[in-house]
């Protein structure tokens, strides 16, 4: 039985002693849209690094394409299609804007082209006019958007974002929810933890509600404020509306 | 294997307080290698005092300290502006210098040395100073200044806006250090007949630093093991020098791959239990009441600043009273964690005034923002991991941090379960409570949050918000951040930033109205304003 | 004013081994953010089993010594030491610093070990080259010239390197964010030991020349190989190029000018850590330093 895609099955990891992640399982098809809501703390930047190679899995599987794949370290999940954008800004601030984003292609060993370059500025045009500002001058905001503009140029068959939408101005974060969607509308599976519902209703696809380590029922995307178990953990009780 | 010569005993008794001498700017986050090069100032300066001048013997030991303390205060000024690895590396210019100049010029000898120095027993003088620093170190570590020393290594610039003054301080540890080891050298001087350069050459640094790097900074006892170990095994392998100084080195090496903070991270690991605990907070006063404030507490005229050439805020003046909350909203990079940092110190404006309180605090650093009652939380929290939460609290508060005044504002802020917790082990939610705890135990006029919402659920943030929203009841509170809903309900009044310009600042529902705003940063339609 | 333009000509023949040392500890430093302070012990080891090496074996043995030895010694240090260390710590700066004196001490030692603290001498007629010509009744040393135009030419050619190339950029990526690098996906275990082997190529190159000019060598001759490099490297910004070679050349004149003074070698130390001190009192960074990018607020 070998099923195309991404395919992760009660696997457990963590730091130390502990066991942050308790037995998740996930299966996510290509060009499939995927959420992961749920309180802090509860494991998903933990499942990021894990798929992404930074921290291996203790037990459980993780098939690419029904091959396992969970051993090898970051850069050949990179090579694999898996690509990860960490939480934070994650860039080289000592490099240069055009030099951030030539990296994310230079790591799969190959050269950036053209293209890939023009489709990320068409995205966050405020890089364009700063590529070759260094990185680290950028504010925080800015910084974010190059992280995931670098993701982008690798090519990825999976991108996983971990909150990409901290310290992003709200039009930004409605930027950045078409940007997924067209993306997945390309074929690319898109990966997402977030917090901010609307960045997630905006991608679509399937919501999935983690908690304590475990990833619990899916639901559409769509559904995420009206979902009774979902709502109750992430929202509370509704905010008032502005 | 015989007893241990006289030679030997001093040689230990000196290695140790060497290492301490070393040990305690790896405190601050240095290495400063200098302290071989004092032991050389200082035994040169006994040697010439008593061979040349024939001065007495106490008053040489003497004379030959101040003047390494006149040295050190003059290299603190040079060595306290350099920062990190190139601060170890002035100090490996002062050894190469001081043993340069020593071997070249004659009246020093050259490269002989002075003989002849008369000599004594030095050991009880020795062992009394050796006693005096250990028990002084063991003081530190359960001092307040042991903790402000801490947190200057862990995180400087966190450190200068918990207002205390890293620069000084640093000084300070480097002056100590090195008049400590100009003691020693005059008494180097005084236990063996002769002085050369090569006793206090690169070689030896780099010895006595290994000494140093295997105890660490950051227990009391460990540079006494650590340092009185190694110079035993050299002294009993003086006739396998190599074979020791092979042992050493790759001892050096293991410590810093597995155990990086060194023998003192273990020591102190294994007493922190006992140690440190919450209820070892000291019983002091009642915080004194805030004093009255003025009408309006904060003012930037004309504020504008770019980095390489980049405008990041352009002409930024407005006034903000002493109570409420005060929102900036803008675009990324439309220059609002620039224009926090001026308010905070940690960003100079180029052109423009800013005034806390009255004062024009234009172009002082973070430090005197901090003791004029600005405090600020980070859009990352930054507390340290090593300390626990009641210490992170409490670090560099000085008179405020009372116990009962911890309790309170723990109380008011709602993290009294954690604070015997380690930071790292918590919730972003609650780490974003700590360092607003930490900001108001400070009895700040002014709190400077930045993006404090990001990254929570809707029902975490929907709880700061009510907390922020009691905060600004008794001082001004200036959020930025990115979450409307959070702004709308906590906010009384809101400013705009659009590329470095002010575009808006009213009330949260009018700049929300405003053209600029809804198109630049809401992605609503300018049309749908109207 | 003859001897001015004779010791200014030797002062350019003394560049190039500072150069070629310096580029050897930028090289380690662009990649990993580590001065390599072993750098001169490494020197001192593989120059006395050269000699050794140039005894037994003749030519091949010599340079297959010199050549290969640093790179071994560099990688391994790379491999053993600081690689861990690099993982465990995050004071990447200053412990992996730490870490080389470390290995500084243990390679001296070893060296003292091997020649009883003797100085070592190659053999009386191995490769004796031609020394010296004379224009205008300059005398001017051939070597030292030949050495400056080696040391010329690589700097040149990596300074490219780094600035332009796939792997030039993967080794600042290294430097300026390991974890982050490691996430994108950049092989970084293998870029830092790339990037150690070429620095120990570097060092290899620098035995060889040098040796041909001093023709012995010494368990402690690690610190006066080492020292002036390394205060150009720190003056010149820890990094920029540029600024390293104008300032090894400084250095290198400098020193040679000083003879004109006083006869003590002593002072040629002083002054040129005088000049580094000097430099950090007034620029905290060096010369052509800056701040590390991140904004901190």
């Amino acid at each position: 039985m070998t099923a195309d895609g991404l395919v992760i099955d009660g696997l457990t990891a963590g730091y130390n002693r502990v066991d942050v992640l308790q037995g998740c399982t996930l299966s996510v098809a290509p060009g499939e849209a995927v959420s992961l809501v749920g309180p802090n703390g509860a494991g998903k930047s933990t499942l990021f690094r894990v798929i992404g190679g930074l921290l291996p899995v203790r037990s459980g599987s993780l098939l690419l394409d029904g091959h396992d794949v969970s051993g090898g370290g970051a850069h050949r999940r990179a090579r694999n299609g898996i690509v990860h954008v960490p939480e934070g800004r994650c860039v080289f601030g000592d490099l240069d804007v055009a030099e951030n984003l030539e990296l994310g292609s230079i790591a799969l060993g190959y050269d950036l082209r053209r293209g890939d370059l023009d489709r990320v500025f068409e995205l966050f045009p405020v890089l364009a006019a700063k590529r070759s500002q260094a990185a680290g001058t950028l504010s925080g905001g800015e910084q974010r958007m190059l992280a995931i503009a670098r993701g982008l140029v690798g090519r990825p068959r999976f991108l996983l974002l971990d909150e990409p939408s901290l310290g992003l101005a709200p039009l930004l974060v409605q930027q950045l929810g078409e940007a997924c969607r067209s993306l997945s509308a390309d074929g690319i599976s898109v990966i997402l933890a977030e917090q901010n519902l609307g960045l997630v209703e905006r991608l679509g696809g399937t919501a999935y509600l983690m908690t304590w380590g475990r990833i619990g029922r899916g639901a559409p995307a769509s559904a995420v404020r009206t979902d009774d178990e979902i709502a109750e953990a992430v929202l509370g009780t509704q905010l008032t509306e502005s | 294997m015989g007893a241990l010569t006289r030679a030997d005993v001093i040689t230990i008794l000196i290695d140790i307080l060497l290492t301490y001498s070393i040990s305690l700017t790896l405190r601050v986050g240095l290495l400063s290698i200098a302290p071989v090069a004092f032991q050389g100032i200082g035994a040169y300066a006994f040697a010439l005092l008593t061979v040349k001048a024939r001065f007495g013997i106490p008053l040489s030991v003497l004379l030959a300290t101040l003047v390494c303390l006149a040295v050190a205060i003059l290299l603190s000024f040079p060595l306290g502006r350099v920062r990190g690895l190139y601060a170890s590396i002035a100090t490996l210019a002062v050894v190469v210098i001081a043993t340069g100049l020593e071997s070249g010029f004659s009246f020093t000898g050259g490269s002989l040395g002075i003989a002849g120095v008369p000599a004594g027993d030095t050991r009880p003088a020795l062992a009394v100073v050796v006693v005096v620093v250990v028990a002084g170190w063991y003081w530190l570590d359960r001092s307040e200044l042991g903790r402000r020393l801490d947190a200057i290594r862990i995180d400087p610039s966190l450190s200068s806006t918990l207002s205390i003054n890293v620069g000084l301080t640093k000084s300070a540890v480097l002056v100590f250090s090195n008049t400590l080891a100009g003691l020693v050298g005059a008494l180097y001087a005084h236990s063996f007949f002769f002085v050369s350069p090569d006793s206090f050459n690169f070689f030896v640094a780099v010895q006595i630093s290994a000494f140093a790097i295997v105890a660490g900074a950051t227990h009391w006892a460990a540079p006494l093991i650590a340092g009185g170990v190694l110079a035993l095994l050299s002294a009993v392998g003086q006739n396998y020098a190599n074979y020791t100084s092979i042992a050493t080195g790759v001892l050096m090496v293991l410590v810093l791959v597995l155990w990086p903070a060194g023998l003192g991270g273990g020591l102190r690991r294994l007493t922190a239990r006992w140690r440190t605990s919450a209820r070892g907070l000291r019983r002091k006063g009642e915080a004194p009441v805030a004093a009255a404030v003025d009408e309006q507490v904060v003012v930037t005229r004309n504020v504008s600043k770019a980095f390489g050439g980049v405008h990041a805020v352009v002409d930024i003046g407005f006034a903000l009273p002493a109570r409420g909350v005060v929102g900036v909203i803008g675009p990324n990079g439309s220059g609002k964690s620039t224009l926090l940092g001026t308010i905070s110190g940690l960003v100079v404006p180029d052109t423009g005034t800013v005034m806390v309180a009255g004062r024009d605090l234009t172009g002082q650093d973070a430090r005197t923002y901090a003791e004029t009652g600005v405090a600020r939380t980070f859009q990352q929290p930054r507390l340290i991991q090593a300390m626990k939460v009641w210490e992170n609290l409490i670090v560099g508060a000085g008179e405020h941090a009372g116990a009962a005044a911890v309790r309170k504002v723990a109380e008011e802020v709602g993290i009294t379960d954690v604070l015997d917790a380690w930071p790292g082990e918590l919730p972003a939610s609650v780490t974003r409570r700590i360092e607003v705890a930490r900001a108001l135990l400070r009895q700040p006029k002014v709190l400077l949050m930045d993006e404090p919402a990001a990254g929570l659920t809707e029902a975490e943030a929907r709880a700061f918000a009510e907390l922020v929203t009691a905060i600004g009841r008794d001082r001004l509170v200036i959020l930025v951040e990115h979450n409307m809903n959070v702004i709308s309900a906590v906010a009384t009044r809101v400013i705009a930033l659009v590329e470095g310009r002010l575009v808006a600042d009213d009330r949260p529902e009018a700049v929300q109205a405003v053209p600029t705003v809804r198109t630049a940063y809401l992605g609503v339609p300018a049309e749908a304003a109207s | 004013m003859g001897t001015f333009i004779e010791q200014v000509v030797n002062g350019l023949g003394l560049t190039g081994p500072i150069l070629l040392v310096a580029m050897s500890l930028l090289t380690a430093l662009a990649a990993t953010r580590v001065l390599n302070v072993a750098v001169g012990a490494a020197y001192a080891l593989s120059a006395i089993l050269a000699i050794r090496a140039a005894a037994a074996w003749g030519i091949a043995g010599f340079l297959l010594t010199a050549l290969v030895l640093p790179i071994i010694l560099l990688v391994a240090m790379e491999l053993v030491a600081l690689r861990w260390q690099r993982l465990r710590s995050d004071d990447v700066e200053i412990g992996g610093f730490a870490a080389t004196l470390g290995v500084s001490i243990v390679l001296t030692a070893v060296a003292a070990l091997l020649t009883q603290s003797q100085p070592v001498e190659l053999p009386s007629e191995f490769l004796r080259v031609q020394q010296h010509v004379t224009i205008g009744g300059v005398t001017i040393q051939l070597l030292p010239i030949v050495v400056l135009v080696v040391a010329v030419v690589i700097t040149v050619v990596w300074a490219w390197v780094l600035r332009h190339t796939r792997s030039g950029k993967q080794y600042r990526a290294l430097a300026s964010d390991h974890e982050l690098a490691t996430t994108i996906g950049i092989r970084t275990g293998n870029v830092a030991v790339t990037a150690w082997a070429i620095s120990g190529l570097f060092v290899g190159i620098a035995t060889v020349l040098l040796l041909l000019q001093t023709r012995s060598s010494s368990a402690d001759a690690g610190s006066d190989v080492l020292l002036t490099p390394f205060a150009a490297v720190i003056a010149g910004g820890m990094g920029n190029i540029r600024a390293t070679v104008l300032v090894s050349f400084f250095f290198g004149i400098a020193e040679s000018l000083l003879v004109l003074v006083t006869s003590s070698a002593a002072f040629q130390q002083v002054l040129v850590f005088a000049v580094l001190f000097g430099v950090l009192a007034i620029r905290p960074d060096g010369l052509g330093g800056r701040r590390r990018g991140t904004r901190a607020y």
